[in-house]
């Protein structure tokens, strides 16, 4: 082989792995810092759920709304303690648009690497997703609409519970 | 004597929960099911792969509930308890209480108001899976029950020729919420000998082994609180006469329409139109008795409160 054609598969194998590389975490199911099975619900295609949530205005809205509620919640505030609630709600408001199909990227860590050693509970974890419900309620998401976010949420139990 | 039961079982249950097992009432509203009319966790008629009560893995907790059936010739009124420990087991009982209302019934002279009655012990193993839970996944939760049932009325198992007056009823259940339709739905296979549920024995001159029974339900999440469902329930055929002399029909399988309101973690009611087909069918045609005074389909109201705790 002479040293043009090695430099040329070694440039071609290079593409590849940048180009798979780029792909995998353009994996559709990894979003939102977590990765879905390929079966039962999964993050959706298009952006039907984004647009039924009431998009980034009213996410962002009731988002708000949710995390002023979970730091002071009796059960579950002392998991945030500390924690600044403003990038908590940006962070969570970018998660919730990723996962609805929205044109938003979700930057922050994997849901099992901001959980690991915080001995959530099923319970903590339920409780949660009955706050976020109280807040949706109040921007008046339907809620068959709510069940289609909490859906995609719910799969997230294996990563976040850890007691 | 079935209050006193339920009260005592209470009772160790209230002791269970407080000598350390916590009572976290963890569980999303309605992801406890109901008590269906064996006492098992599940829709009205079904025992579903829920385990009953509001406690996740880490508590035990305790569902009381009572049901009353006005149906056209009968009235069944249901009482029970169930006691739900760690997510994973369940244990119930349940008094199925059987009055006939109508004289013209039961041609072998029993009088109106005469009782059937019959106690139903459950327990319920979750195998696996989570209903909730594994919404990226086809795996339904599962779960392996059975239900003992126990009956006194000597004089109407012989009559219609029941073999025993006792026997157990084995099930799997395959339950599965699905989130993104908003859709509960569950898929059962029992297998038993039981003539009506158990309330005419088990076992019949057509046949005294076991067979399957086809249950499922369905439901749509309307809200958090309210539920609007369906339920199908098949049954065996092992009777074939009343006292030797007037022929029984087939049994039919039975069915509901209901509607469940959660109006906190602690009270649910349930609400259906119930058709449990026609129970002991008896042809009265031998006797020259009117047609009009046939047995027909036992259909009514099906109320059911349930207490958690």
């Amino acid at each position: 082989m002479t040293i043009r054609k090695f430099f040329l598969v070694y440039a071609a194998c290079c593409g590849l792995l940048l180009t798979s590389a780029v792909r995998a975490d353009e994996n559709p199911l990894h979003k939102g810092g977590f990765h879905y099975n390929e079966a039962g619900q999964t993050p959706p295609q298009g952006d039907g759920l984004y647009k039924d949530l009431g998009g980034s205005e009213k996410i962002a809205a009731f988002t708000s709304d949710f995390v002023g509620m979970i730091v002071k919640d009796d059960q579950i505030g002392h998991f945030f303690q500390g924690v600044n609630t403003d990038r908590l709600t940006r962070m969570l408001t970018a998660q919730f648009i990723e996962l609805s199909g929205g044109p938003a990227s979700y930057k922050g860590r994997e849901m099992a690497e901001t959980h690991a050693g915080m001995g959530v509970t099923n319970a903590d974890f339920n409780r949660l997703a009955e706050v976020l419900q109280i807040a949706m309620d109040r921007q008046d998401v339907p809620f068959s609409t709510q069940n289609r976010l909490v859906g995609l949420l719910a799969s997230m139990q294996r990563d976040v519970v850890t007691k | 004597m079935h209050f006193k039961t339920i009260l005592s079982i209470a009772a160790c249950a209230v002791l269970l929960a407080g000598a350390g097992a916590s009572a976290d009432e963890g569980k999303l509203l309605a992801t406890g099911g109901v008590s269906q009319v064996e006492g098992a966790g599940g829709g009205g008629l079904v025992p579903w792969a829920l385990i009953a009560g509001y406690e996740t893995r880490d508590g035990v907790g305790v569902t009381v509930h009572d049901t009353y059936v006005p149906l056209s010739d009968f009235t069944l009124h249901s009482p029970g308890i169930a006691i739900g420990l760690f997510d994973r087991v369940e244990l119930s009982y349940a008094a199925d209480l059987f009055v006939i209302d109508n004289q013209n019934l039961m041609p072998g002279g029993l009088q109106k108001g005469y009782t059937l009655h019959q106690d139903v012990y459950g327990a319920k193993v979750r195998l696996v899976g989570d209903a909730v839970y594994d919404q990226d996944s086809w795996l339904p939760q599962v779960a392996a029950g059975l239900q003992y049932k126990r009956n006194d009325n000597e004089t109407v198992l012989k009559a219609v020729g029941a073999k025993d007056s006792s026997g157990v009823d084995f099930y799997f259940a395959a339950t599965k919420l699905f989130l993104a339709q908003s859709l509960l739905v569950d898929a059962t296979v029992r297998f038993t000998k039981a003539n009506q549920f158990g309330l005419l024995g088990f076992g019949g001159p057509r046949s005294d082994a076991y067979q399957p029974e086809f249950e499922g339900s369905l439901a749509y999440l309307f809200s958090k609180r309210f539920a609007l469902g369906a339920e199908y329930r098949m049954k065996p055929n092992n009777l074939t006469d009343f006292a030797g002399v007037l022929p029984i029909h087939g049994e039919r399988g039975a069915y509901d329409v209901f509607a469940a309101y959660f109006l906190n973690k602690n009270l649910s009611l349930t609400a259906a139109y119930v058709d449990l087909g026609r129970i002991a069918d008896v042809s009265l045609a031998p006797l020259g008795v009117d047609k009009s005074l046939e047995p027909r389909s036992q259909r009514g109201a099906y109320l059911s409160l349930q207490f958690a705790y």
